[in-house]
Order: structure tokens, then C-alpha cells, then sequence
């Protein structure tokens, strides 16, 4: 009886963890979509640093970069600011000193991203919303038949 | 809240003490409390690397303009450190972004002061001249 209950927490584990990417996966599309809704000024930015955050552990571990852009306002301030970009080998900003094309929130020009990366931010949290969905419901779908399982073979009974 | 977070640490150790086995919510507390006490042991340290504020930013001397110092009550109850940075320097490590104002220069982000109870002025300021390599220490009102 008790491993039968232990046997109940793999689905269940499955669907929790489908629930928490699919959450992140929505957060990331709705943050980034506020941003783009937000980032209506544009500027020449250069890349004077690129900064790097591991991911993840043993086998799973990645690395990803992220670029320092400084550039200038309008009223003469600099920026000088952590991009939102995402990574991939053929980025053209992986480089120090390249020239960028940055979007920022006029209200806020601390919140910058690289223009053009913010599609494939869209992209990475779809994946993550699918990727999400998909676990949760193989999660559901194993813990119903499951149950099912259970009360057909003990008649609901230990 | 290092009060608390002390405390839970306590709870746990007196716990594992006499049943031997302890609620795993009092270890997760417990577990913060040390990350946060952990933190919370270092508020300055200013050595040959350069300046280091808490334990995440950390500003090399070749970016630092001038070291301003803020007697008792002037941006805080306590003394307080607050870095003024070169123009070019870039971002220093633990700041995910900083704005400079060419009409307002000696404007100090947030991120950048530190209010130390018991700052030593004197201590700071021999540390500032053995390690600055002439950066100022200035008083700043």
C-alpha cells in the first residue's frame, strides 16, 4: 500500500514540475512583453563587457552571457546597463567594444535589451510554457490512470 | 531580523540537540539565517583590490573618483561610505546597471554608499591612503 502511495508522487512530481516552467514560461512572456510595450527609445550602444551567470548543475550546467551596453541619453546622461539578450554562438554582441542598437524604457533607461533579442526572449519562453504544459500533462495523465488503476484493482480499499 | 533569523539557527541546533531530528521548515529557516548572517558580516572592507560594499559590490580603485564620507545623521542615522566614480569606469561587479549624470556629478547611487555604525574615521581614512593610490577622501555634507 505504501509503495503504491510512494508510486503516486512520480506523476504528481512530473505535474508540479510542468506547473513551475509553464509559470516561469508565462512570467518571462508577460515581463517581456510589458518591456517591449515599455521600450520605446532607441540608441547606439557599445558593449563594454560581457557578464556570465551559470545555470543549472552537474551535466545540466550552461553558461549565460549577458552584455554590458553604455550609451547615452537624450538629456546627456550615460547608461550604463546589463542587457536583456538572449544567447546564442552567432550573437554579434558576444564581443567587447561592437557597436549594438539598444531599445530602453525611456521612464526607466536602466531597462535595456538589445533590439531585435527580445523575439527570441518570446521564443525561449514559449518553449519554456510548452516545455511546461507538456510535463504537467503527462504528469495528470499518469496520476488519473493511476488512480483509476488503484481503485479498479483494490476496489478503493487497502 | 538578524535577531530572528539568529534565533531560528539557535531553535535548530537546540532542536537536533535534544530530539535529535529537526522539522525541515526550522531548517530552511535556519538555513536563511545563516545565508543572512552570513551577508550581513560584511558591511565595508576597503584593502589594495579596492572597496567593497556588502558582499556583492565590489569597485576596484582605478574606477573610484573619490571615497566620500558622511558624518552621523547626514544620509543616515549612522556614519556612512558612499563611492563617487570616474566617468569611464564601468560597471562594477554586482551592479546590474548605473546612470551618470555629467550635471550632477557627485550624485552617489544607492548601491554605491554604505551607512557603517561605528565607522572609524581614522581608520578609514589611513586605509584609504595605504591602498587608494591617491584617490580623495573627502567629508561630504
Amino acid at each position: 500500500m505504501k509503495e503504491i502511495l510512494w508510486l503516486a508522487l512520480i506523476p504528481l512530481g512530473f505535474l508540479a514540475i510542468g506547473l513551475i516552467f509553464a509559470a516561469l514560461g508565462v512570467r518571462g512572456w508577460r515581463s517581456q512583453g510589458s518591456f517591449e510595450r515599455r521600450a520605446t527609445a532607441r540608441a547606439n550602444a557599445i558593449v563594454t563587457d560581457i557578464r556570465h551567470t551559470n545555470v543549472g548543475s552537474g551535466a545540466d550546467r550552461s553558461t549565460i552571457a549577458y552584455p554590458v551596453v553604455r550609451f547615452t541619453l537624450p538629456d546627456g546622461r550615460t547608461v550604463k546597463s546589463e542587457a536583456m539578450a538572449v544567447d546564442h554562438p552567432g550573437s554579434k554582441w558576444r564581443r567587447k567594444g561592437v557597436e549594438a542598437a539598444v531599445i530602453y524604457d525611456p521612464a526607466n533607461p536602466t531597462s535595456v535589451a538589445i533590439e531585435g533579442s527580445t523575439k527570441s526572449g518570446r521564443l525561449l519562453y514559449g518553449c519554456f510554457t510548452a516545455f511546461g504544459v507538456v510535463f504537467a500533462l503527462i504528469g495528470l495523465t499518469g496520476f488519473v490512470l493511476g488512480a483509476f488503476a488503484f481503485f479498479a484493482f483494490t476496489g478503493g480499499g487497502p | 531580523m538578524l535577531l530572528g533569523q539568529g534565533v531560528l539557527i539557535v531553535v535548530a541546533i537546540a532542536w537536533t540537540a535534544s530530539r535529535g531530528s529537526v522539522p525541515w521548515i526550522i531548517w530552511i529557516g535556519a538555513l536563511f539565517g545563516i545565508v543572512s548572517l552570513w551577508s550581513a558580516s560584511l558591511i565595508l572592507r576597503v584593502d589594495a583590490k579596492g572597496v567593497r560594499l556588502g558582499r556583492s559590490v565590489s569597485v576596484p580603485w582605478t574606477s573610484i573618483r573619490e571615497v566620500a564620507f558622511h558624518g552621523p545623521g547626514v544620509v543616515a542615522a549612522d556614519p556612512a561610505i558612499g563611492l563617487r566614480l570616474r566617468p569611464e569606469a564601468p560597471l562594477p561587479d554586482g551592479m546590474k546597471s548605473i546612470v551618470h549624470d555629467p550635471s550632477n556629478p557627485d550624485n552617489i547611487p544607492e548601491p554605491l554608499r554604505a551607512s557603517v555604525r561605528n565607522l572609524d574615521h581614522e581608520k578609514l581614512t589611513a586605509a584609504v591612503r595605504e591602498f587608494g593610490g591617491g584617490v580623495p577622501l573627502v567629508r561630504s555634507a
